[in-house]
């Protein structure tokens, strides 16, 4: 796969903490690629670095096999969506989403204006042109802000926890449209979030951060499944663990009778059940002194606190973690 | 009586007794008739406004606004770019806010007095280039346009400074961001998103500057020397040499609805950016 956006051994040191360590990564074409990791992990750093608004300490961009070093912000072909917008309070929908197209040379008004028009249309904002950023709402703005950045045609699109300033049934929405945005322009999205789910649902690839560092890059199931650190596999879900091997709580299955010949099992004390609406989580203590969390559907809410019960798995289910035994 | 009326009221006293008598006064005698040695007498007339209407004190008038103006243009210019500073500092916010203040904390009339000292022929400035012989006849600082202009903006920058500041403060800094981020280059951000976003503080700015320079007596009387006339020494010298109370009365109730026409205009264009 050809990459359009490279990092090699990219590093930011401020005076006090590394930001970012040594961070190699290689986006491909047309590819949706999510960096996640808790607050303070380096990853809108990183984005500020191939933006342009930061310098590197050491390290190499290159943008489809071009080096960034040297060029300023506006002289990068990526485009950044901020994360509360920075909608422009003064312009008017359609005048966003002409700035980026008007600072270029050699390019007719009549041609800005059916861009603009073709890329409101593109996320369904058309007959709001006239509006200020004050008069749409949340959902609105977001779209406005990515219009704004896809019109330039960036060679990569940079989106900084695009959805963390909408709420939680916005947020859902809009990720299934981002993805399919994502799908119809063909741009590389280099997508920023610290929220699991989010990364998981919408990437061909994922890159976990920790500390500034990179932890791991995969696809989604390959790191949920076979995460390569203890951190990695706790960022992503819960874990269950017993004696190095760690079990997702969906796998588990508990049960008063036997488990099902060839799982593997073992016995745990139920300590209480939670209902979630959708299923229930059921937390025991196993004879280590360790808890386990089962995800169960909603049926299986007969079990009582303080009750012996079998917990158990298929052997493909389990998963190790290198050098934890 | 509430007890918030309890507090008002020693204020609003003050400004009752202490502004809106004084000026119903002045009200009454510019349209009133002058006496031999000052003070007003009968008849009533309308003469005083009339005779504010002819060109020698049109060309005053003119004058004042034209000086003003520069002015304030000045201010704009030198002030804005160090407010943005101060409002873009990562650090020393606070000191370098009160270094623009620092000049305050003198008399404005010994600040005036230094200038001329360094102005005048026999200033530093001239004596020094004369002493190195980069000019043999000392140069016309002091006592002209330029010299009034000079002080003028010496002494209301500040008033520019500080509004612009705590508009150019609030600023998202991520709209700039946004601008270099689109293609713009740092000249096109700041034209295109940070003065448009800053106007009402350009406006409020401009008010502070422009209408204490309009009316500005020290300053020309001192730096312009008694050449350089301005509304305000209009006005003094009718109320002293020119013992003409009533007329003095007639322009300053003018140079006061100039100022609040001004005012209303520069605040209706903030409010329309708001």
């Amino acid at each position: 796969m050809e990459s359009i956006l490279e990092l090699r051994s990219l590093s930011k040191h401020y005076s006090t903490h590394r930001a970012v360590e040594d961070v190699s990564l290689s986006i491909h074409r047309g590819e949706f690629f999510s960096l996640v990791g808790p607050s303070g992990c380096g990853k809108t750093t990183t984005l500020r670095l191939i933006a342009g608004f930061e310098h590197p300490t050491s390290g190499e961009i290159l943008l489809d096999g071009q080096p960034l070093a040297g060029l300023a912000p506006h002289q990068r072909d990526v485009c950044t969506v901020f994360q509360n917008y920075a909608l422009f309070p003064h312009l008017t929908v359609e005048q966003n989403v002409a700035f980026g197209l008007e600072r270029r040379r050699n390019i007719s008004k009549q041609r800005i204006r059916e861009e603009v028009v073709d890329a409101l249309a593109l996320v369904r904002l058309s007959g709001k042109e006239s509006r200020f950023p004050n008069q749409i709402s949340g959902g609105e703005r977001q779209r406005v802000a990515l219009a704004r950045s896809l019109v330039i045609r960036p060679k990569v699109l940079l989106l900084d926890e695009p959805l963390s300033a909408l709420d939680a049934k916005l947020r859902k929405e809009m990720r299934q449209e981002l993805k399919k945005l994502q799908r119809s322009v063909g741009i590389a999205f280099l997508f920023i979030t610290h929220d699991q789910e989010e990364a998981l649902s919408l990437s061909d690839r994922v890159a976990v951060m920790n500390k500034g560092k990179l932890e791991q890059i995969g696809a989604p199931q390959e790191l949920y499944r076979r995460p390569q650190s203890r951190f990695v596999a706790e960022f992503l879900g819960e874990v269950n663990w017993l004696n190095g091997v760690c079990v997702r709580p969906e796998a588990v299955h508990v049960s008063r009778g036997l488990p099902a010949p060839a799982a593997h099992s073992t016995v745990g004390i139920v300590e209480s059940m939670t209902f979630l609406g959708n299923c229930l989580h059921l937390e025991a203590r196993l004879p280590d002194g360790s808890y386990w969390v089962a995800e169960l559907p909603q049926q299986h809410c007969d079990f009582a606190a303080g009750e012996t019960v079998n917990l158990w798995w298929q052997a493909a289910d389990e998963f190790q973690i290198p050098g934890s035994n | 009586m509430r007890l918030r009326h309890v507090f008002l009221a020693p204020a609003a006293l003050v400004t009752i007794a202490l502004f809106f008598v004084p000026l119903l006064i002045a009200l009454a005698y510019s349209f009133l008739t002058r006496g031999p040695y000052g003070g007003v007498f009968p008849p009533w007339t309308f003469d005083n406004y009339r005779r504010a209407l002819d060109p020698l004190y049109l060309a005053i008038l003119w004058r004042s606004i034209w000086l003003a103006s520069i002015s304030t243009l000045l201010c704009l210019i030198l002030g804005f770019p160090l407010a943005l500073y101060i409002a873009r500092a990562k650090r020393h916010k606070i000191l370098l806010l009160n270094l623009v203040m620092l000049p305050f904390w003198t008399s404005f009339l010994i600040r005036i007095y230094s200038w001329m000292f360094l102005l005048r022929d026999t200033g530093l400035i001239n004596t020094l280039l004369q002493a190195l012989h980069v000019i043999r006849v000392p140069l016309p600082l002091l006592f002209n346009d330029g010299a009034v202009v000079l002080g003028l903006v010496y002494g209301f920058l500040p008033f520019m400074v500080l509004p612009l500041y705590a508009t150019l403060e609030k600023l998202d800094p991520a709209l700039l961001d946004a601008a270099f981020d689109l293609g713009a280059t740092p000249w096109v951000a700041l034209w295109q998103v940070v003065v448009p976003l800053s106007r009402s503080g350009i406006a409020a700015g401009c008010v502070l500057v422009f209408i204490p320079c309009l009316g500005s007596y020290l300053t020309p009387d001192l730096m312009g020397g008694g050449k350089t006339v301005m509304l305000g020494n209009l006005i003094q010298s009718q109320f002293t040499a020119a013992r003409d109370w009533p007329f003095g009365a007639a322009i300053s109730l003018l140079l006061m609805l100039l100022v609040l026409a001004v005012s209303r205009l520069l605040g209706k264009q903030t409010e329309k950016l708001l």
